[in-house]
């Protein structure tokens, strides 16, 4: 070990978790026009096209994304399927860390009475993204992709009634070229967290130690070690805020299933090397 | 100023002639069988020489101005009586004059009596003339020969002194063109209508002569007595007055003034369309609705209280964006009092409507997290002429309201009234002005009190401090500040106008809130709701007392809590107080449900004059649940079931308010001070966001070749202010810069400029609607001229030429037609180069010194 790499490593031990580890944070969008941090040469009058592009996958009845006054309003009703709604970083590739200020509000889901033991409905709000592939994307294919999530969650088995819904960090590994099937490396339970109340997440791609930093608020951070190769660029580099729905097939009865998520992002960190442009 | 009635007049498409000649007073005879009862007995005038104003509280107040030697004004009040006989316990009770007389017109005048060169008050001596016009609809619709004195219109006259004490009086009869001056003698005494009139200079009211006249109406004249106004069909009656002191070399001449009242030559009595035309008929109605609701929305402070329903901002926004005035509490989360505003305002342009104006605290920045806030919203579909935000002051709280900072909203609202149509001669051009008249308004407070308990405790007590704060709040608003309350000082985050404002005591003001208190619905009474009626009583928001006002007149309304009984076949459908899991079946079960969400009223002053405004009866109340559309479910009978929006139902109350004292108009022979001020200013810069920084280097004032600029540097944020940045002529400036001598016939310019401190260079925000000057003062600021000789007040071009300050732009009004508060306008730039624009709330007043 050379001398400059002790010094890293013992000043690792000092400071302890990640901090020495990974790019430091810094302010991507705000969703604030008038008082744009980081600052931009000319205000924008809705979401900067210069910093996002949309994204959706599934069907939905009803979908909002627009900028709501000092928040990024994302907004989807679903009674079939699968999707996604929301944004991606526009520099998705440069982009190994995600922070943003979430606040999940009246998110319902509404499982199936039958068949028994058809799989619960679920509905989040999410920050996201494709960090690496294990063995080398081919082509477009997302298969091997791996993806790092922190996650606001309500689920059809939540008790009736309850306004809590959970907070949950994921890593999984697409297991089909379009990531519609997934096998998970890792999960962690980050704790309840009210209907509308806010919370403060971060998602970071800690590559030199091989794991993901999770941390909720000023809760201590959650590691999510893998041991899979991460050497190799993801089919997809997408990263994003997006709310998402995945909903039972039901055979019959009522109430039908429901996905409804409507979550409110803002004060957007990111690592250092994917700061935007002025 | 009788906005309406001119508007109807346009409509009616009389020549411009009779038009300009014609002006409308709407009086409603008290009648003796519909509005006085032993139960509740009439007051009328007494015609004993002494004017005591709420005699005439059926009537209506009106100034009279000497246009021709100034001084001090004085004051005007006319009432009617109808057909029905009164009985002897059914009006002025007690008093000298019992019963009361049916079929008469009261007229009774307070005039300024002059000084001697010592200072002292003489005698005053003059002429009254007063002009009847019976038959009036056939001079209104210009029959050939009405609109001269004819045989069945009646001139008194009236010669007086106080100074030698005799009064004279006169009767003639119409006699156009035999007569002389249209006017010829009586043929017999029978011709008369019956007149009682008396002179004095009472003790109490030394700097006035009072002189009383009851006229007995509908006297049975063989010409066309049918046509008699209170006989016939069309009741009407063209009514001229004109009072003429005799100037004197020892004193002061003053007190001259007419009906109705301007500034120019008199028609002398022969043009009776130039009187005024009394239409016994309701008061023109300035209608109002309000709407309360407690949308619980609770998400986040505190987090672990339940939302109190399935409502989201853009259901929230649909039920809201068609309302007038709305109170809206428990949208705790700045972000969303602005996502509502926005959601609200996109609404509206869908439907063509112009947007809502609002007062909400939208900036949550360091000083002011999410949580320390009122959680109100105030919207208006209205013109907001001043507004502010009080928190209540820190620790009057319990349990977790301690975690928010609830307080009131206050909007000081432009009535229908303030933006109907006048039309001003532009040099023979007819123009319709585009000012909002400032005193056309109403105050309005939105609140939301510290929850819990109704049993006595600690959340009772903490309520009723807050209803004491709420109390101080609002008297100190309405009298138009300053806010210098001792015992509760102003929190640092509250937010209100500078300086002083002018007073709404004169008229009603309304309360909405969240009051958290029970209250009784339709008929119940106030028995078993004590902390109700302690709410409403003498020691908290006091407005349960009649008002001296309220015993004198018959024809408004003394309702203080509009909401307490629904219109309707249930009047106890009243209950706003839901379950927090409710379904759209409660729409059924609202007179069990208990009653927290109120409209109630701040009655005018009490004092012993006339108010400015008051109610008419017959507002209209209803409480309606709001259901979520999304969340249709079928029940076990198949019918779909929609659950609440809120644990509150929506109040919806309709008013009608009634001018009562007519305004004040210029008067050149008068002292003036000019005001100009910016009172509101809005960034639509971008089409989100929170907040400018704003600030002026320049609010300037040029008259009588001085200047005046102030710079008012502190900078304000928030996405709209109401900065009153002012300046203004008269004493208390650095420099001086006099207010406008009598007789001032010159011009007075005014302009701002608009800047918001940025992170890099401060931007000069355009706050106009013209371009491309030469001078970028021009491109981006307003620039005003008032022109004293004729009361106009015009938007001009700029200032780069000494021409251009004289070069309209925009007529915005004259102030010969009334303004009496002043005028205001709005301005908005249109620099799409920078797109740095807002819009601007500019205030011009042109204020009588020396009024009474």
């Amino acid at each position: 070990m050379s001398t400059m790499n002790l010094k890293c490593a013992v000043l690792a031990l000092v400071l302890g978790g990640t901090a020495q580890a990974v790019e430091p944070m810094v302010p991507y969008d705000n969703f604030n026009p008038m008082k744009s941090n980081p600052p931009r040469a000319t205000k924008v009058r809705g979401i900067d096209p210069a910093r996002w592009v949309e994204e959706q996958t599934g069907a939905r009845l009803d979908a909002i994304r627009e900028l709501a006054f000092t928040r990024l309003r994302l907004m989807s009703r679903s009674d079939t399927g699968a999707g996604r709604y929301g944004l991606l970083f526009a520099q998705s590739s440069a982009v190994t860390a995600i922070a943003a200020k979430v606040r999940l509000n009246n998110a319902r889901s509404t499982g199936c009475t039958a068949p028994a033991g058809a799989p619960v409905a679920q509905s989040t709000a999410e920050l996201t993204g494709h960090f690496f592939n294990t063995r080398g994307a081919v082509g477009r294919s997302m298969q091997d992709d791996v993806t790092a999530t922190l996650r606001t969650v309500s689920r059809s088995t939540d008790p009736v009634g309850s306004q809590a819904l959970r907070v949950e960090a994921v890593i999984e590994r697409c297991t089909n070229a379009a990531c519609s099937t997934r096998t998970q490396l890792f999960t962690a339970d980050l704790g309840l967290v009210h209907q509308g109340e806010q919370a403060a997440l971060r998602l970071q791609w800690d590559v030199a130690n091989h794991r993901f930093v999770f941390q909720r608020d000023t809760q201590p951070e959650v590691y999510g070690a893998y041991t899979v190769t991460d050497t190799h660029a993801p089919g997809n580099p997408g990263k994003a805020l997006v709310v998402t729905h995945d909903l039972p097939t039901c055979t019959s009865g009522t109430p039908a299933p429901l996905g409804y998520a409507n979550a409110y992002f803002h004060d957007v960190f990111v690592n250092e090397s994917a700061a935007p442009a002025p | 100023m009788q906005r309406v009635p001119l508007l109807l007049a346009l409509a009616s498409l009389i020549p411009t002639g009779a038009l300009a000649a014609s002006s409308v007073t709407k009086l409603l005879p008290q009648d003796a069988q519909l509005h006085c009862s032993p139960a509740s007995p009439c007051v009328q005038p007494t015609a004993d020489g002494v004017v005591v104003p709420l005699e005439y509280a059926d009537g209506k107040k009106f100034p009279l101005q000497d246009f021709v030697n100034g001084g001090p004004n004085g004051d005007l009040f006319l009432s009617v009586s109808d057909n029905a006989s009164y009985t002897a316990d059914e009006c002025n009770v007690g008093k000298p004059q019992n019963p009361c007389h049916s079929q008469s017109l009261f007229i009774g005048m307070r005039l300024p009596r002059p000084r001697n060169a010592s200072g002292n008050f003489v005698g005053l001596e003059g002429t009254v003339n007063v002009w009847l016009d019976a038959k009036r609809n056939e001079t209104l619709q210009q029959v050939p020969g009405a609109y001269v004195p004819r045989g069945e219109d009646r001139r008194i006259t009236l010669s007086y002194s106080t100074v030698k004490g005799y009064q004279d009086i006169v009767q003639s009869k119409g006699d156009f063109p035999g007569g002389t001056n249209g006017w010829s003698p009586l043929a017999t005494p029978s011709e008369a209508w019956p007149t009682t009139v008396k002179v004095s200079s009472p003790a109490s009211d030394p700097a006035h002569v009072h002189i009383e006249f009851e006229i007995h109406l509908a006297p049975g004249l063989p010409a066309g007595g049918a046509s008699e106004p209170l006989d016939a069909m069309v009741r009407k009656l063209g009514l001229g007055i004109e009072h003429t002191p005799t100037p004197t070399t020892s004193a002061q001449t003053v007190g001259g003034g007419r009906f109705p009242n301007f500034l120019g030559p008199s028609a002398g009595g022969t043009l009776t369309g130039a009187w005024e035309t009394l239409e016994f008929a309701s008061p023109t109605p300035i209608p109002l609705s309000f709407t309360m609701w407690n949308v619980g929305q609770m998400p986040s402070v505190p987090p672990w209280l339940d939302d109190g329903g399935s409502g989201e901002i853009d259901t929230v926004a649909m039920r809201l964006f068609n309302k007038e005035v709305a109170c809206v509490s428990e949208v705790w989360m700045a972000h969303e009092r602005g996502e509502l505003i926005e959601k609200v305002n996109f609404l509206r342009s869908l439907a063509n409507m112009p947007p809502m104006q609002y007062v909400a605290e939208l900036n949550d920045n360091v000083l002011q997290p999410p949580m320390f806030n009122t959680g109100l919203v105030l919207l208006s579909s209205r013109q907001i002429l001043d507004s502010g935000v009080h928190h209540f002051p820190f620790g009057m709280c319990t349990d977790e309201d301690c975690l928010q900072a609830k307080g009131v909203l206050w909007a000081r609202i432009a009535t229908p009234a303030a933006t109907a149509p006048v039309i001003v001669d532009d040099h023979d051009v007819p123009t319709v002005a585009a000012g909002t008249d400032y005193a056309e308004f109403v105050d309005v407070f939105c609140t939301h009190v510290n929850a819990g308990d109704n049993t006595s405790g600690p959340d009772t007590t903490a309520r009723e401090n807050q209803f004491s704060d709420i109390k101080a709040y609002v008297q100190q608003v309405r009298q138009g500040g300053p806010l210098t309350d001792p015992f509760f000082p102003y929190d640092v985050h509250d937010s209100f106008p500078q300086g002083t404002w002018p007073s709404g005591l004169d008229r009603p003001a309304f309360l909405l809130g969240d009051l958290n208190t029970l209250g009784p619905k339709g008929t119940e009474t106030d028995v078993g709701f004590a902390h109700y009626a302690d709410m409403v009583g003498p020691g908290l928001l006091d407005i349960s007392k009649r008002s001296e006002f309220d015993k004198a007149n018959t024809q408004f309304s003394e309702t203080r809590d509009l909401a307490r009984a629904v219109s309707g076949p249930d009047p106890m459908a009243a209950g706003t107080w839901l379950s927090s899991v409710c379904s759209d079946n409660v729409a059924n079960e609202l007179n069990t449900k208990k009653r927290l969400d109120y409209v109630l009223v701040f009655p005018a002053q009490d004092t012993l004059d006339f108010p400015t405004f008051a109610l008419l009866n017959g507002s209209t109340a209803s409480v309606n649940p709001q259901f979520d559309p999304t969340s249709g479910s079928e029940d076990s009978e198949g019918h779909l079931v929609q659950q609440c929006l809120s644990d509150h139902a929506m109040v919806d109350v309709t008013v009608q308010l009634a001018r009562v004292k007519d305004v004040a108009k210029y008067n050149p022979m008068k002292k003036h001070r000019v005001e100009y001020a910016v009172k509101q200013v809005t960034d639509l810069e971008t089409a989100s966001g929170c907040c400018a920084d704003w600030f002026t280097p320049r609010v300037l004032m040029t008259a009588n070749g001085l200047t005046q600029v102030n710079a008012f540097p502190n900078i304000i944020e928030n996405q709209t202010i109401y900065p009153n940045w002012l300046v203004h002529t008269g004493p208390d400036n650095l420099f001086p810069f006099p207010d406008l001598p009598v007789g001032f016939s010159g011009t007075v310019n005014m302009t701002s400029a608009v800047w918001e401190s940025d992170q890099g260079p401060n931007d000069h925000y355009d706050s106009t609607p013209e371009s491309s000057a030469l001078l970028e003062a021009d491109n981006k600021d307003a620039h005003f001229t008032f022109f004293a000789n004729s009361g106009v007040l015009r938007r001009v071009k700029g200032e780069l030429l000494a021409i251009d300050w004289l070069t309209g732009v925009q007529l915005l009004g004259s102030f010969m037609d009334g303004y009496e508060n002043g005028i205001t306008v709005e301005t908005a730039g249109q620099d799409t180069a920078t797109g740095d624009n807002a819009r601007v709330r500019h205030y011009f007043n042109v204020k009588e010194l020396e009024s009474p």
